[in-house]
């Protein structure tokens, strides 16, 4: 998995880096070092998206339980609160 | 007048009262006319109809930037502050009916307006008042998932709008004002017009792009909440504004240009704008799961 998120990031650093100078009507690899830079951001963007994910999810998980334990407190077992 | 008819500000406390009020015996017509002032102020700053005619004239008068900002930033505010106080405070009848009425008006209008603009920044202005009634539609839902499809809707709006305007600011500089203007651009600066086209194309809600998306759930969510006759209306308000949208596509890339305009080339920091904004759109679908947690932990939140 962070294999992957990591080939991804550094397609999508390097492709957002590409177009960026395609739009200013550059030739794709004007000034290389810039997709290296993009590389990198790239591969550190994915990567923390991917773990953000995971604690996100984990966090709506223990969100979800708190809400239905909530719930059948309220409504089961008739608590007023 | 709220305060003056139940005396609490704070929201759990007005909460108590307002909640169905209607059918209590605590009927006031002050409560209701301040309720109906506060949406109608919300309402009239996201430009929504009946509420929006000062919103083409002022988009197309304004400099870009700030015809951006203005279409982007009140969008969010009003969103959150209007979410955090009819949710806490006084969701009832009153407001849903005066939210569903505006959305339904502003994807109407929003469709059937921007038909008529000449120009690209009114024609956005319409755009902009059409998707303001297609975000009220999840708001409208008093559901979780109507307020989580809020946010998505919000979100990818939000980029989609920044890309436009990023966009129409780089053609500005040529004096590019009216649609008929961009027929050349295909031909002098086809990556623009291409990112142009994709930006106009996710407005329009063509899949697999991330305006898609934000409708598909804003529907899906008005569908959830029993909404049956909203939702249709955006579907058919959504493919009449396509003929718009596709249309300034077919005016960059098959008509004559009416003058040949000498586009100059863009900064940079447009360009990495522009990149980054078209690759979320383009990209987005293949890993949506971060958005749709973050919205669904945001609207849970805003609930328990």
């Amino acid at each position: 998995m962070a294999w992957s998120a990591t080939m991804i990031g550094a397609l999508l650093g390097v492709g957002t880096q590409m177009y960026s100078n395609a739009l200013r009507k550059l030739p794709y690899m004007r000034h290389p070092w810039e997709h290296v830079v993009g590389m990198g951001l790239g591969v550190v963007f994915v990567n923390q998206l991917v773990k953000w994910d995971e604690k996100l999810q984990q966090d709506l998980d223990k969100m979800l339980e708190k809400a239905k334990a909530a719930n059948e407190r309220r409504y089961l077992e008739g608590d007023d609160d | 007048m709220i305060y003056g008819s139940t005396g609490a500000t704070h929201f759990d406390q007005l909460a108590k009262i307002l909640t169905g009020y209607e059918i209590t015996g605590a009927q006031s017509s002050g409560i209701f006319m301040g309720i109906l002032f506060i949406a109608v102020g919300f309402l009239f700053k996201i430009t929504a109809v009946p509420f929006h005619m000062w919103a083409p004239d002022i988009y197309e008068g304004s400099p870009t930037p700030v015809t951006a900002f203005l279409s982007i930033a009140p969008k969010i505010s009003i969103s959150a502050n209007i979410s955090r106080v009819s949710i806490y405070g006084s969701y009832g009848a009153t407001l849903q009916k005066i939210f569903f009425f505006c959305s339904i008006a502003s994807m109407i209008l929003g469709a059937l307006a921007a038909m008529a603009q000449t120009k690209v920044k009114r024609l956005l202005a319409h755009s902009s008042i059409g998707h303001v009634g297609y975000i009220r539609t999840g708001f409208s839902c008093g559901t979780i998932e109507g307020i989580q499809s809020l946010l998505i809707g919000i979100f990818i709006y939000a980029l989609m709008t920044i890309d436009a305007f990023a966009i129409v600011l780089a053609l500005r500089q040529t004096r590019v004002k009216y649609i008929a203007d961009l027929g050349a651009l295909a031909k002098t600066n086809p990556i623009s017009a291409i990112t142009f086209s994709i930006t106009m194309f996710s407005y329009a809600g063509i899949p697999p792009l991330a305006g898609f998306c934000s409708k598909f759930y804003l529907f899906f969510a008005a569908l959830g909440c029993g909404a049956y006759f909203l939702a249709p209306v955006g579907v058919v308000t959504s493919v009449i504004g396509r003929f718009y949208y596709i249309r300034l596509a077919k005016r960059m890339f098959f008509d004559t240009p009416r003058t040949w305009i000498l586009y100059e080339p863009m900064d940079r920091n447009k360009s990495l704008l522009l990149a980054m904004t078209s690759s979320f759109i383009t990209s987005s679908f293949l890993y949506p799961s971060p958005l749709f947690s973050v919205t669904h932990q945001m609207a849970l939140s805003s609930y328990l």
